[in-house]
């Protein structure tokens, strides 16, 4: 066969076998895709539902002026002092980890980056049964802010550790020779070299940790003391974060108080949206950067 | 050249390295004038990347990496129990096969990376920038935007600000390992003359896949072969009349 007879145009007939099976591929992976987003608009449909089928939405509006939006303000500031306290503990110990994991391959070294990837999967519930155990009854803790900060940093912690690794692995090795060749120590390499550059996935594996500790309400309630009566929301009381008012108020038997946990929904939606938007608005701009001309010629 | 003898500025003695059991350099022994560009050339996977990585102790960092024998830095032993690896890096500088400037830094911060990494303080930092940006050539073209980031240079100016980077520790020794490997002729030539300024002030080392780079450049040529030293003479001479018939093989492209 010449040359010339190989190059005919292929023949338009049917998309052969291994095409069609890519194209089925394709389709599974945007459904699977696309599943989450259903998820959220279910949500958000229930939401608007419950909001349409109000019945005086004028005595939540009242009850929101007497005070009542007060109370959620309040607990808006009890979790953001809260997930403040908790990242002061998950960040540095989280990063601490994942750099300690980096280090040369050790059988040792592998079999903990196992554990701490299976802990992140673990429900945040018995986080709050150890947290109960530990800091509460074992350390006498008790049912505070500290103890709420310190059992959300356990179940953040392996979140925290898997991104910060990710990141770290996502550094050039040429970064750390260049370092290295300078006649930098391992720990100079590591915090005026690999940080920096591994910063903006650090810190949006940070943020969407911080989203969930922001979030999550049934470790808390085992630490706080077990209890949804008798909303509290005064700062410095685990019991009036945000995620445990909306619940307080669900149980409530007053007719607007129901009405009210919407409010408190939507605010806990909307902040956790802006939390994840930031996050990807870092992970953006650490791939633009990336992706930019290092290695190559930009003119 | 070899008519005016040059102190000796770096010295092998039977010199081997390991990667776990595999071994990557037998036995090499020889001596590296001061003030002279020394090339190393030969086929890929020669040992000639280790080899220079076994003078500025790079190679160690590797995993399961192994060195015997000694290398000498006028004179003392850069394997001796005395002396820490980080000390020897600032003496002994390194540029790369692939440009590798810090992508989070600026030039300015990058030239004084240096300095900076190792806690050295940069108190006429404005004139070792200068200074050292001006040895490699690129001050004219970088002077109004010191402080934009390294990235945004071409692959050429990259690698003369990793040279610029390496000088401004100031070593005596500068180790290359294929230093025009990722670039475009041009950005190679200029690469080149560079080389010929240097050479007055540091003993370099150079490794090249490249002989007519090292005939162009070098006073010195090693040939490496499967991880020994087949032979090292003057540059006209291996080029001219080798010794040996292998050196003669490679070069005349019979192999390689």
């Amino acid at each position: 066969m010449t040359r010339g007879e190989r190059l005919r145009p292929v023949s338009l007939g049917p998309p052969p076998r291994h095409q069609r099976r890519g194209r089925l591929f394709a389709a599974v992976c945007m459904a699977v895709t696309l599943l989450p987003v259903l998820v959220v608009a279910v949500l958000l449909g229930a939401l608007v539902q419950s909001g349409a089928g109000l019945d005086e939405p004028t005595v939540v509006l009242h009850h929101l002026a007497e005070g009542g939006a007060q109370q959620l303000l309040r607990s808006v500031v009890g979790s953001l002092w809260l997930v403040s306290m908790c990242a002061c503990v998950a960040v540095p110990l989280g990063v601490g980890a994942a750099l300690q994991l980096e280090g040369p391959r050790r059988p040792v070294r592998s079999a903990l980056a196992l554990n701490i990837a299976s802990l992140a999967g673990v429900p945040s519930v018995l986080f709050g049964l150890v947290g109960l155990e530990l800091f509460v009854r074992a350390l006498h803790l008790g049912h505070s802010m500290v103890t709420a900060a310190l059992t959300l940093a356990l179940v953040v912690l392996p979140i925290v550790a898997v991104a910060a690794r990710s990141a770290l692995r996502a550094v050039p090795d040429e970064l750390r020779e260049a370092g290295y060749a300078l006649g930098a120590t391992p720990w100079q390499v590591t915090r005026q070299v690999v940080l920096p550059a591994a910063l903006p996935g650090i810190l949006s594996g940070t943020i969407l940790a911080i989203a969930r500790a922001f979030g999550e309400a049934a470790p808390l309630l085992l630490v706080a003391g077990m209890t949804m009566s008798g909303s509290s929301t005064a700062l410095g009381d685990p019991r009036g974060v945000l995620p445990l008012h909306v619940l307080a108020l669900l149980v409530e038997p007053r007719t607007a108080a129901s009405a009210e946990a919407l409010v408190g929904v939507v605010v806990l939606l909307g902040t956790l949206l802006v939390l994840s938007g930031w996050a990807m608005h870092l992970r953006h701009r650490h791939e633009r950067r990336r992706d930019g001309p290092w290695f190559e010629d930009p003119r | 050249m070899s008519a005016t003898p040059t102190p000796v500025k770096l010295s092998m003695h039977e010199l081997s390295a390991w990667y776990g059991d595999r071994k990557v350099l037998d036995r090499i022994s020889f001596d590296v004038p001061a003030t002279r560009i020394t090339a190393i050339i030969g086929p890929s996977g020669c040992g000639k990347s280790t080899f220079i990585r076994c003078i500025n102790r790079m190679h160690e960092l590797m995993a399961e990496a192994r060195v015997q024998g000694r290398v000498e830095l006028d004179g003392h032993d850069v394997y001796g129990l005395e002396v820490a690896p980080e000390q020897l890096r600032r003496r002994v500088g390194m540029v790369f096969q692939k440009p590798n400037p810090f992508p989070t830094m600026s030039i300015r911060d990058n030239v004084l990376a240096g300095l900076r990494l190792t806690g050295t303080p940069a108190s006429d930092g404005d004139d070792t920038v200068e200074q050292v940006l001006r040895a490699v050539a690129l001050w004219d073209e970088v002077r109004d935007r010191l402080r934009s980031r390294a990235d945004t240079l071409s692959a050429g100016q990259q690698q003369r600000l990793c040279i610029a980077r390496a000088l401004a520790v100031r070593p005596d020794v500068l180790l290359m390992d294929e230093p025009c490997a990722a670039l475009d002729p041009i950005a190679t030539a200029r690469i080149e003359d560079l080389l010929g300024d240097l050479r007055t002030r540091y003993t370099i080392v150079l490794v090249t896949h490249n002989m007519q780079q090292a005939a162009r450049v070098s006073d010195r040529t090693g040939f490496f072969l499967g991880g020994q030293l087949v032979e090292i003479d003057d540059t006209d001479i291996i080029f001219t009349g080798p010794g040996d018939p292998r050196t003669e093989d490679y070069i005349t492209g019979k192999f390689g």
